[in-house]
């Protein structure tokens, strides 16, 4: 079955999924394109990562479980740099086949 | 000299790249690289801590051999992931799809979409094709959006046809449902289900990838000319940029092969043992054996026995190698595998006839058509095999119906949600919540021009003003400022401040609509009879009108009903997006023009009040009018039980601030039941009669002056 646990941006290859979620997670409201909505986000993401020039960049995209509008669901990248803090988040956690 | 080891990219590997920290964990990221072993020309993911060791060993260990054996225990040791060659090598062995923690497939393997995976797992997907089908295709087309780098994104849906494919012409990737749709048959668990369709989608992703994916090649087919019999042309291109575009994605996406194995498996589970071929004769039979034993050469052995096989396959071999290694390209490497088919002159007069078939009917430049063409008999019998990865049954294929359904609710967004407060005792009916798209008919259904009560009701609605003051300082009019008075000394005469007062309220007022059957029957309104849900519709438009264009006054339409998936005994509510500011009127007509069933009352009203409390700001006064006929009526909801948790939901929410009063639409309404659910309600007795109803209690609720 599937496992999630704690991790770090070194456990990352392309195609890894991270969840995410939690309302209290304010590290994941800054993946958010709209700042004023930060309290609403006990909502979950997919995020892929994938390579770009060489680099690893985290790539985010809409989970379907989100209670997020439709029009918050956005998809966007982040550089593992910023990724990393949050990944120390217990509301992040990556996900790995068992 | 000792280099045993090729680096990717050839660089130092502790040396960071432009814009990266320095490698010490201990003081930022480094990511990590694919290092290559010349001893087994595998490719190896090390992180930025197994690169720190991998640097100082190969300081500290001279001798090349030492150092190769160190760093093949070293990658066994770190369980460090191998790169995924794909299925073309090794020949004639099991697929080697890496041996890491990312690619075991065992189970299922992401549940990332789950909205309880950290809770008590229960598999609530019900068996409602449509609504299964549109929750999962939204999990596959987040995944494919990581590997899909399309400008604009591929549109994806489930194909109607039952097999997957690729439209690169209108950039759309289509997904066979049956995994999702015969999950019994299959004995596939949901997750099992959405696993292999994600693996489907990632596959024609890989197809449609501009950088490697067939998208790049697919023109040398065309271009000068057509190649020709375009329907033998399309299957040898599918074989090897099937094994080609999988390969590449899995390189790209090491954290995706697993998917791509359990489609691998999967399908060939999947496969039709009539079409494993007993000799190298026709071109169906070369057709059948090329897809096994390039696509699945675990299986070549035992399948492809006969000695015409043992002859001719070395030659395929070499040349899907040399494709695979990109020493030749697509259109030379289809025409040399023409060219080897008709050495044969039975095949060669088939391959010619099917080239004047083709032209004859129009097909010779769509390779699609051409392919569909060429896998079928003269008398309709698929007589090859599927090229791609997927398998076609006609038993598997979605009627029109649940397909253009199912694309609805992805469109609309259906997805699950949950409730604070559930009836007691009683098992919880699924909550599917969307927004309803605007169609043909609920453009018809909208009620144009309202009535002239617009003005009556907005001044029946009359919310608490707030009376937040404030004072604006250095003004050289208004009142004394005492705090200022040192500046006239220095000729400054901005000495004076002007208080000012803001009367506008600020209010967050929710209406939500009973869409349920029973609001179908006819109710006497004011001098005439109309259904009850028209006679609802027509009151949320003209609170609309009124309260949009109060300052400070948010309005939201909500509506629910329920059961409309059949098929789920356990009950199902349908909670609605209907109107909000911003979105044209005309979405109201979906209030009377959607599909009613029951109505799950107490359920609907603690969705509303959790979104009007997510959706205002604390100090909003807030309103929840409930417009429907009467009494919940559910699966398993309903009577007494059903009343009581309503007025739970509805105390609940009054703890909340959030005030909910009912206009209940009925003629025929028992007070004695109304008072048992509500607190606040309203009989309607005509349109006219409503502003000053609801200005009696509003101005209760809310404890302002009424206006009547």
């Amino acid at each position: 079955m599937h496992n999630c646990r704690h991790g770090t941006v070194e456990d990352l290859v392309p195609g890894t999924v991270i969840h995410t979620h939690g309302p209290e997670d304010r590290s994941i409201v800054d993946f958010s394109p709209n700042p004023d909505h930060s309290d609403q986000y006990d909502r979950w993401m997919i995020i892929g990562v994938m390579t770009s020039g060489g680099e690893l960049i985290a790539k985010w995209v809409p989970n379907p479980s989100s209670k997020l509008p439709a029009w918050a669901r956005t998809e966007g990248t982040i550089h593992p740099t910023e990724l990393e803090p949050r990944l120390a988040s217990d509301n992040v956690r990556i996900e790995v086949a068992a | 000299m000792k280099n045993p080891i090729k680096f990717i990219p050839k660089q130092k590997v502790s040396e960071p790249s432009k814009g990266v920290a320095p490698a010490s964990p201990s003081t930022g990221y480094v990511y990590g690289k694919w290092i290559r072993s010349t001893v087994t020309d595998d490719d190896y993911w090390l992180n930025s801590l197994q690169l720190d060791e991998f640097d100082d060993m190969s300081l500290a260990i001279e001798d090349d051999k030492k150092f190769n054996d160190w760093f093949e225990d070293f990658v066994v040791k770190e369980k460090c992931q191998k790169r995924y060659k794909g299925a073309w090598t090794p020949r004639a062995a099991p697929v080697d799809w890496g041996g890491s923690k990312w690619s075991t497939g065992e189970g299922s393997l992401s549940s990332w979409w789950r909205s309880d995976l950290y809770g008590k797992w229960a598999p609530s997907w019900g068996n409602d094709d449509e609504r299964t089908l549109a929750k999962a295709m939204q999990v596959i087309q987040s995944t494919i959006r990581i590997v899909d780098d399309s400008v604009p994104p591929m549109t994806c849906a489930w194909a109607e046809q039952a097999m997957s494919y690729t439209d690169l012409s209108k950039n759309e990737i289509h997904i066979n449902p049956a995994p999702v749709t015969k999950q019994k048959e299959k004995k596939l668990s949901f997750e099992e289900a959405v696993d292999i369709c994600t693996g489907l989608g990632l596959h024609e992703a890989g197809h449609a990838n501009g950088e490697y994916g067939t998208r790049s090649v697919n023109n040398q087919l065309l271009l000068p000319k057509p190649m020709e019999p375009m329907g033998i042309v399309g299957m040898l291109a599918n074989i090897i940029e099937d094994i080609r575009t999988e390969r590449e994605t899995g390189k790209e996406f090491p954290g995706f092969v697993a998917y791509l194995r359990k489609v691998h498996d999967f399908t060939w589970g999947e496969r039709s043992a009539e079409h494993n071929p007993t000799e190298w004769k026709t071109i169906p039979d070369a057709m059948n054996a090329l897809i096994i034993h390039l696509k699945w050469p675990e299986h070549s052995d035992a399948l492809l026995s006969h000695q015409s096989f043992k002859d001719e396959l070395p030659w395929w071999d070499e040349w899907n190698d040399k494709y695979q290694t990109g020493k030749v390209n697509l259109r030379d490497s289809i025409q040399a595998a023409l060219d080897r088919l008709a050495l044969d002159e039975e095949r060669k007069k088939e391959m010619e006839a099917m080239a004047n078939q083709e032209r004859i009917e129009g097909v010779a430049k769509s390779v699609g058509a051409a392919v569909a063409r060429a896998m079928q008999d003269e008398w309709g019998k698929q007589v090859i095999a599927e090229t791609c990865a997927n398998h076609v049954d006609e038993d598997d294929k979605l009627d029109d119906e649940t397909a253009q359904k199912a694309r609805q609710y992805v469109n609309e967004k259906l997805h699950e949600e949950e409730v604070r407060i559930p009836e007691k005792g009683k098992r919880k009916p699924k909550i599917w919540v969307r927004r309803p798209s605007e169609d043909g008919q609920s453009k018809a259904a909208y009620i144009g021009k309202p009535g002239n009560i617009v003005e009556r009701l907005k001044a029946a609605l009359q919310f608490r003003p707030e009376l937040a003051r404030y004072f604006t300082r250095l003004q050289k009019s208004g009142q004394i400022d005492e705090d200022e008075l040192w500046r006239w000394g220095d000729n400054d005469y901005r000495v004076f401040q002007q208080q000012n007062v803001e009367v506008y309220p600020k209010a967050h007022v929710a209406l939500l609509v009973d869409m349920s059957g029973s609001m179908c029957s006819i109710v006497k309104s004011g001098e005439h009879h109309e259904e009850k849900v028209l006679t609802a519709q027509r009151l949320a438009q003209l609170l609309i009108l009124a309260l949009r264009d109060m300052e400070g006054v948010t309005p939201y339409v909500y509506g629910h009903t329920g059961d409309l998936a059949y098929s789920d005994s356990s009950g199902s509510a349908d909670f609605m997006y209907i109107w909000e500011p911003g979105d044209p009127l005309s979405r109201l007509g979906l209030i009377s023009s959607s599909d009613h069933g029951n109505n799950y009352d107490g359920y609907a009203i603690n969705w509303v009040v959790d979104k009007v409390l997510e959706r205002s700001r604390p100090e909003d006064q807030k309103l929840l009018i409930v417009l429907s006929d009467g009494y919940p009526a559910g699966s398993n909801y309903g009577y007494g039980e059903a009343m009581d948790h309503v007025r739970e939901v509805t105390d609940d929410a009054e703890k909340k601030e959030v005030y909910v009063i009912q206009v209940a639409i009925d003629n025929s309404i028992r007070p004695h039941d109304q008072g048992r659910m509500f607190k606040h309600w309203v009989q309607y007795e005509g349109a006219d009669k409503l502003p000053q109803q609801l200005a009696r209690v509003v101005s209760k609720v809310l404890n302002t002056v009424a206006a009547y």
